[in-house]
């Protein structure tokens, strides 16, 4: 899943608190879809509540543990403070 | 297609287990999905005066990709007209509903009626979040029915509409803008959006912070504060399983022991006596004697994993687990797998993932089980017979060495025979909740029923099996013991008459135990061991402990002439520790004790955990890999201790 261009950093590089748009998953379709369907979709926004391995995102009401493997090929872009 | 029948659909953690018990109450009965190890459990609920029947479809996320469960829902849905269900019924967690909503997007594209249970109403209400529900009946064009499952609330409306259904009083037209079959969760997503918008007056709101759940998850997943949580949680749950289950499993044997001594006084003496005795009630006596601790453990783990507590543990365990090609969800098998690995492989049901869950089953067994406390005793004790702190020490390592094997053919197996790496971890953290009191009784009910329907059966034709191979073929009495029966009968002080007809009947039954089967074979294959330091007793003592590793002290306690105690007095255990060989050297010297206990550690010397294997893997190969990668283990690490002992002069 490729979405438009902006400056995507890595899920892990995130700062705790921080909220962002998703950008890229590049993992193996199994994976996609696994985050896909737990609300994961493309350009969804979400938030990291917790950082480390493995570290908590939120997406919408939904709080997903993502283990450090797949965070990391996991590219997000950091929105302004006040966005949700 | 069956009118009279609904299954329950739904995303995991939304209170199916809830709704169903509340309509079927505890009339269930668990089964597995047609060529698949995934359970199914079917009940039947009243609607009206009709009886339904309602099935438990697997917990899901989305009914598309490739697992298990996507294509047992997908099955199920697609079936033949004779077997699909009359209607669907789609819970949803009205908290979390945008989420859960795509699910029943993507059950609208096929043909079933669907009736959506928006269940949690009232947690949705507290915080604050409002749903026009004739609106998202309309823009879904189905049923919606808000309801509280846990406490009951919407359960009539919820009957009413699925009688309208079953009824055909009600067709079901779907939205003109609904996605088509096929298409992408992205375009589901979109659409659910569109009708949510709608659904919320004034629009649908952004997704609210749970203050409550962000404290708590500071605490329960943080590297530090959340492994000590953990440890105290299971400290808790295996002191309150050894606890709470001793009473009702003494209660068990105490009964089948007067039961025995019933059919004992109601049947002559001979084979079908023996039989029904040793062979019938031994067998259903040791099966029937880890129900509590079964029961028990399903229950807590019911409860916990209400709470939403279960997916953190499995959060904190995932970090160190997946070095050694575990999951982190394998936490729950290998702490059970100390109490009795049968429930411990049961429990491997909570690991989505088949390799992940393999792996977990193949070395759950390796944890050393409360069977092995009495063998550990023994030999500990035999090992360090003068030092009690040593033989504590080596006592503890029993338990260091049986989990260190375990990790270590984790991480083997990813390596070879169930290659690749666990799959990372991404694991929904659900919301906090009060957990369900009747959930956990009837998960404790039904688990307990499975254990005995399955393993049960099994369990109790092993027993019977073995009891022949030890029992037969019947030797005639030694002439020693004839001649201290007759001693006993001529004379005149009873209390000395009692003492010869029990050593007359201490050595008849040694006779026995020699020339029975068992006895055959241990002689027969006593060359194998040879080179581990066991003569034929001690090999007689490791085969039948193939039956249930506790068999073992009973067997040994036989050989050395004393009762077949589970726990022998220091009398007989200094007879077995100066027991000797058929060249009057001793039989546990240092070296032979050090390689028996590495045995028993290793070995898998359990049919009842090769059964359950079998049963819980759908595979016979995986009980045959496990037993022989166990003991095949065993026996080389015993023969590297026995041999190393020896070349050091140890012995």
């Amino acid at each position: 899943m490729t979405l438009a261009p902006a400056t995507p950093i890595s899920l892990c590089d995130l700062a705790v608190g921080a909220v962002a748009r998703l950008h890229e998953a590049r993992l193996d379709p199994e994976s996609c879809h696994q985050l896909r369907s737990l609300g994961l979709t493309e350009s969804c926004h979400l938030r990291l509540c917790k950082t480390g391995e493995p570290c908590i995102v939120q997406v919408r009401s939904t709080r997903i543990g993502i283990a450090g493997a797949v965070a990391r090929h996991i590219f997000v872009v950091p929105l302004p403070v006040g966005a949700s | 297609m069956s009118a009279s029948s609904v299954a329950l659909l739904g995303n995991p953690n939304t209170g199916k287990t809830t709704l169903f018990n509340r309509l079927c109450g505890a009339r269930a009965k668990t089964s597995n999905f047609p060529g698949t190890t995934t359970a199914m459990r079917v009940g039947r609920s009243h609607v009206g005066a009709e009886i339904i029947e309602v099935i438990d479809l697997p917990g899901l996320y989305s009914l598309q990709g490739e697992s298990p469960e996507a294509a047992i829902v997908r099955g199920v849905l697609r079936g033949d007209a004779e077997s699909r269900p009359g209607a669907v019924i789609a819970l949803v967690d009205a908290s979390n509903l945008f989420r859960n909503l795509i699910l029943v997007a993507e059950l609208l594209t096929f043909d079933e009626p669907v009736i959506v249970a928006l269940n949690m109403v009232d947690i949705a209400e507290r915080t604050g979040l409002r749903l026009g529900v004739p609106t998202l009946s309309r823009r879904l064009g189905v049923p919606v029915v808000p309801m509280v499952a846990s406490k009951g609330i919407g359960l009539d409306g919820l009957r009413t509409v699925i009688g309208a259904l079953s009824s055909g009083a009600t067709a079901q037209v779907r939205p003109a803008d609904l996605p088509a079959p096929g298409a992408s969760l992205e375009q589901f997503t979109t659409w659910i959006d569109d009708v949510l918008n709608d659904a919320y007056p004034g629009g649908a709101p952004a997704a609210a912070l749970d203050a409550r759940t962000e404290r708590i998850d500071r605490v329960l997943t943080h590297p530090l504060s959340g492994t000590l949580v953990f440890m105290a949680a299971m400290g808790a749950l295996f002191w309150t399983l050894f606890e709470l289950a001793t009473v009702p499993m003494d209660l068990i044997e105490l009964t089948f022991g007067y039961l025995g001594s019933g059919v004992s006084a109601l049947l002559p003496a001979g084979a079908i006596r023996d039989l029904l005795i040793d062979g019938v009630i031994g067998g259903i006596a040791g099966t029937v004697v880890f129900l509590p601790q079964i029961c028990l453990l399903f229950f807590m783990i019911s409860l916990l994993e209400d709470t939403g507590y279960l997916a953190r543990a499995a959060f904190v365990n995932d970090r160190i687990f997946r070095r050694f090609g575990l999951p982190g969800q394998a936490f729950v098998p290998l702490l059970t797998a100390h109490a009795c690995a049968l429930p411990a492989i049961m429990s491997t049901r909570l690991i989505p993932d088949r390799r992940d869950r393999l792996a977990t089953i193949m070395v759950a067994p390796f944890m050393s089980c409360s069977a092995r406390l009495p063998v550990y005793i023994l030999l500990t004790g035999l090992l360090f017979a003068d030092r009690p702190a040593l033989a504590g020490l080596a006592f503890a390592g029993c338990y260091l060495l049986g989990s260190a094997a375990a990790f270590f053919s984790a991480w083997l197996f990813g390596k070879t025979a169930l290659k690749g790496t666990p799959r990372p971890m991404v694991l929904e953290l659900p919301t906090y909740k009060r957990p369900s009191l009747s959930n956990a009784l009837l998960t404790a009910k039904d688990q307990g029923q499975a254990f005995l329907q399955t393993a049960g059966t099994v369990i109790v034709a092993i027993c019977v099996v073995m009891w022949w191979l030890s029992a037969y073929p019947k030797v005639g009495a030694p002439v020693e013991a004839v001649e201290l029966r007759q001693a006993a009968d001529m004379s005149a002080a009873p209390a000395v008459a009692d003492d010869l007809r029990a050593r007359a009947d201490v050595i008849q039954a040694k006779a026995e135990q020699s020339g029975s089967f068992a006895g055959i074979m241990g002689r027969t294959i006593q060359p194998v061991f040879q080179p581990l330091g066991y003569d034929w007793q001690l090999t007689v003592g490791v085969l039948t402990s193939f039956l249930a590793r506790e068999v073992f002290v009973s067997t040994m306690s036989v050989i050395v002439g004393g009762g077949a105690e589970a726990e022998p007095d220091e009398g007989v255990r200094q007879r077995i520790r100066t027991m000797t060989r058929d060249d009057g050297t001793l039989v546990f010297t240092r070296a032979t004790a050090a390689s028996a206990l590495v045995f028993f550690v290793l070995a898998m010397q359990c049919l009842p955990t090769l059964a359950v294997t079998r049963k819980e893997t759908g595979k016979v190969k995986y009980a045959v890999v496990q037993l022989a990668y166990m003991s095949g283990l065993a026996y080389v690490t015993a023969l590297v201790v026995y041999q190393s002992m020896r070349a050091a002069g140890i012995s």
